[in-house]
């Protein structure tokens, strides 16, 4: 325990030390190896988020927490075009085997990720979010050893860089903030995950007239954001929240063409204006009903 | 606080605090309790909240003991604390109290529309 201790900022350590070391000790007594690990687990990630001033005390830890479903939306949207992109160049140039072993990776990775943030949106978080991040990772992997050198930094930097950022935002959500689970039941997260699937495959697959084509973005983007939910949007109170969960929403249906990214920027450059003065409004309401 | 209906780990803690001061582990222990094993609080995700709801607060520290040479605090409710629960609470127990209530009057239409009562209501 001492060791975990070590982990959070002196100041803190000072303050709550004594009693997380207690609370953990009592929590731990008569517990099995692997409670005692995801128990030591959740002290380092609180730890880390301490370090990391992302505590859900903090306003930089609450804002993570009102962006992080948005977050898991893009990372998502994102490994669809990837992964969309890669088994439609198969489908063209016959079948997966033309791909090769290392870019079928990069594909089966992404779709990974794609589960992952719906599982993390249907309810399970943490499982969901390690799913994504790990998906990323495997797949920027399999990039890198596939372009080597230059071309490699430059590929992780253009296309790896955001959405990793994306993905370890919302794992380092502060779990007493994170959003409430949309599905509750074993038999709910499997049929998300599963519809996901079925839904992403038959999307990527079944070719589509051109003026059809931005259903691809489109269609996965409302299943993203319906299952974030009414409760994610109501916490998107100011303009620049509006701007940063909305935005690389939006830079993912870039690869679609501007046919459809272009409309959905200014959409979203009128909700962030509208915003602050929605709130003036209803602030003045409430004062005129007290 | 915001208007919006307070996040799950925050109403058990407030209501896990609401009949008397309790420290860490023993907050953890009513939560699991009060959620009927559907919520488990991790130490280290309890303390991030304690410390939030001390920051908004909505919890106080009751006292101060020590326990095998370490400092360990109990907690209770704020004031504002005991006054959002209690707003928290009425708006569940309204919404309750119209389930019933609107439940009742379904079954008594679905006992009328198939002659029998308590039966399925049949579309």
């Amino acid at each position: 325990m001492t060791a975990l201790l070590r982990l959070y900022p002196a100041a803190y350590r000072r303050e709550f030390g004594d009693e997380i070391a207690l609370a953990y000790h009592e929590a731990t007594q008569d517990a099995g190896r692997p409670a005692r690990l995801r128990e030591a687990a959740d002290v380092a990630g609180h730890a880390l988020r301490m370090r990391l001033g992302l505590s859900s005390a903090g306003r930089t830890g609450q804002r993570l927490a009102a962006l992080a479903p948005f977050a898991l939306v893009a990372v998502g949207l994102q490994a669809m075009g990837w992964s969309g992109l890669l088994l439609r160049t198969a489908q063209v140039t016959g079948g997966p085997a033309a791909l090769g072993p290392l870019l079928l990776l990069v594909a089966a990775a992404h779709l990974a990720t794609l589960l992952g943030a719906a599982l993390a949106l249907a309810g399970r978080w943490p499982a969901g979010t390690w799913t994504a991040l790990l998906g990323l990772l495997t797949a920027t992997a399999s990039d890198a050893t596939r372009l080597g050198g230059a071309g490699a930094l430059a590929h992780i930097g253009l296309f790896g860089t955001l959405p990793l950022l994306l993905a370890l935002s919302a794992l380092l959500c502060p779990p007493d903030l994170r959003p409430l689970p949309r599905f509750r039941t074993t038999a709910g997260l499997v049929a998300v995950v599963a519809w996901t699937a079925v839904l992403a495959t038959a999307l990527v697959l079944v070719p589509l007239p051109a003026l059809l084509v931005p259903l691809r973005f489109a269609v996965p983007a409302v299943a993203l954001l319906a299952l974030a939910g009414r409760p994610a949007f109501a916490r998107l109170t100011t303009a620049p929240a509006v701007l940063l969960a909305g935005l690389p929403v939006i830079l993912s249906a870039v690869p679609t063409g501007p046919v459809l990214a272009a409309p959905l920027l200014l959409a979203l450059a009128v909700t962030a204006a509208a915003v602050p003065v929605r709130r003036r409004r209803a602030r003045r309401a409430s004062r005129g009903r007290a | 606080m915001n208007d919006q209906a307070l996040r799950e780990p925050t109403l058990l803690i407030l209501t896990a605090l609401a009949d008397a001061p309790r420290h860490g582990y023993a907050i953890a222990q009513e939560v699991e309790q009060i959620s009927q094993g559907r919520l488990k609080m991790r130490t280290g995700t309890l303390y991030g909240a304690l410390e939030r709801l001390l920051d908004q607060e909505l919890i106080a520290v009751h006292d101060e003991q020590v326990v095998d040479g370490r400092r360990r605090r109990s907690y209770t409710l704020a004031p504002q604390g005991r006054e959002v629960l209690a707003a928290e609470a009425a708006r569940i127990a309204h919404t309750a109290q119209e389930a019933t209530r609107r439940l009742k009057l379904g079954a008594t239409g679905a006992a009328g529309a198939t002659g029998t009562t308590g039966g399925p209501v049949t579309a």
